[in-house]
């Protein structure tokens, strides 16, 4: 049981399962699957630290080997067809192990060559109409062509100029105070829908609403309403 | 004649020297205004002078072009001068994604996975910046997956003219 080799230097389920076949010059038409899944299974129990999502693809295999070596532990049927007997479990995963080796060394071939091309140096700056197929995009454009591009933009998009700052909080009791100075003003009486024309801020005609409730629950106001969806009329009380 | 012939190399000397990638047999001529088969002679002539001990460039033909690269032993020489680069070597998960693609393009990325077991999401994605491969198509199976293939680009890193040049796929047991 190797300790020191950490399941992460490996490129995948193959290329662990490939180690440990070389490892043990096994005869990858034949392998020992009770043998190979007991390895494989000695290096994900080893793994500190499984990330589930690393792991995922080793668990894979790890249940592939498994389920081929219960296939082999299975009770054969007795009258077997010829056509099941031809098949091996094993099959499938060979076939498989058997191209990622092929791939598995065709990538290390490339790789001397990647090496070797390296020595040699080609002039800086590829050429750029490898990059830009249809011509280089800003070629002619200046700093002034997009920033008009760009005011010509804002102005269609009619955005203000300047943004104005809501710094402004009402209290209920400033807004009390200023429905009791309207009242006055208006003969003790207000209808109710003139309460909010003034304005659309909807924290504004919040305020003020609150401000109607807390004077008619204080006694000081009262509303009355002629029929449904009708005005209400508000009333200073003693009048 | 002979003037007229030497300046033709210095000609084709210029343009190749000017592009840092390869120069296509069509667009030197047509650059320099001349027949085919009198460039191609030229090449021929300028190949042959490169190769000189007395000449620290040679001139390749790869990925179906021509290009001007240093000869491989002054390579320490040209890192001294550049300072030690960083290399741009591949990793193995990239070389091997890459190997696939570069021997069974055009193919999809669920094909890939197949053959190397593992997801391949953030190595292609890797391929695809430097630019090595490419996505050719679509493939005309259900959910349509994209197709990958290697790009001009590959042939040039990997000082190929062509994809037949790539090393022959070893036979199964000698892998």
């Amino acid at each position: 049981m190797s300790y020191q080799v950490r399941l992460q230097n490996f490129q995948g389920p193959f290329d662990l399962l490939c180690h440990l076949i070389e490892k043990e010059k096994i005869d990858i038409y034949d392998i020992p699957i009770a043998q190979i899944t007991k390895e494989y299974l000695e290096y994900l129990a080893a793994w500190e630290d499984m990330d589930i999502d690393e792991a995922s693809e080793f668990l894979l295999l790890a249940c592939k080997l498994i389920e081929i070596k219960a296939k082999f532990l299975l009770p054969r049927k007795q009258e077997i067809t010829q056509e099941e007997e031809a098949t091996d479990p094993r099959e499938e995963l060979v076939e498989r192990l058997l191209e990622y080796k092929i791939f598995r060394r065709l990538s290390a071939l490339l790789g001397q060559i990647a090496i070797e091309q390296e020595k040699s140096f080609t002039r800086a700056g590829d050429n750029p109409s490898d990059w830009f197929p249809e011509g280089r995009p800003l070629e002619a454009v200046t700093l002034t062509d997009l920033t008009e591009a760009l005011r010509a933009v804002l102005k269609q998009a009619d955005c203000p100029q300047t943004l104005p700052l809501r710094e402004k909080k009402i209290s209920i009791g400033e807004k009390i105070q200023e429905l009791r100075q309207a009242l006055k003003r208006s003969n003790s009486r207000l209808w109710f829908k003139k309460l909010f024309t003034k304005t659309n801020d909807p924290l504004d005609i919040i305020v003020t609403f609150l401000a109607l409730l807390e004077l008619i629950h204080r006694g000081e106001l009262k509303a009355y309403q002629e029929n449904s969806f009708g005005d209400i009329l508000i009333l200073r009380c003693g009048e | 004649m002979i003037t007229i012939y030497q300046s033709l190399l210095a000609l084709i000397e210029a343009l190749l020297f000017v592009s840092g990638a390869p120069l296509t047999l069509e667009e030197i001529c047509a650059a320099a205004n001349l027949p085919s088969a009198d460039a191609q002679l030229a090449l021929q002539e300028l190949q042959r002078q490169y190769e000189g001990e007395d000449r620290g460039i040679q001139l390749r033909s790869v990925a179906g072009g021509y290009q001007l690269c240093t000869k491989a032993e002054y390579a320490p020489y040209i890192e001294n001068l550049l300072g030690r680069r960083e290399k741009n070597i591949l990793s193995q998960a990239a070389l091997e994604t890459l190997a696939i693609i570069a021997y069974k393009q055009p193919i999809t990325k669920y094909e890939i996975e197949r053959i190397r077991g593992v997801r391949v999401d953030s190595v292609l994605n890797t391929l695809l910046e430097k630019g090595l491969i490419k996505e050719t198509g679509r493939k005309a199976a259900p959910g349509r997956p994209i197709l990958y293939g290697t790009t001009k680009y590959f042939l040039t890193a990997f000082g190929l003219q062509e994809l037949q040049d790539l090393p022959p796929i070893p036979p199964p047991a000698d892998s």
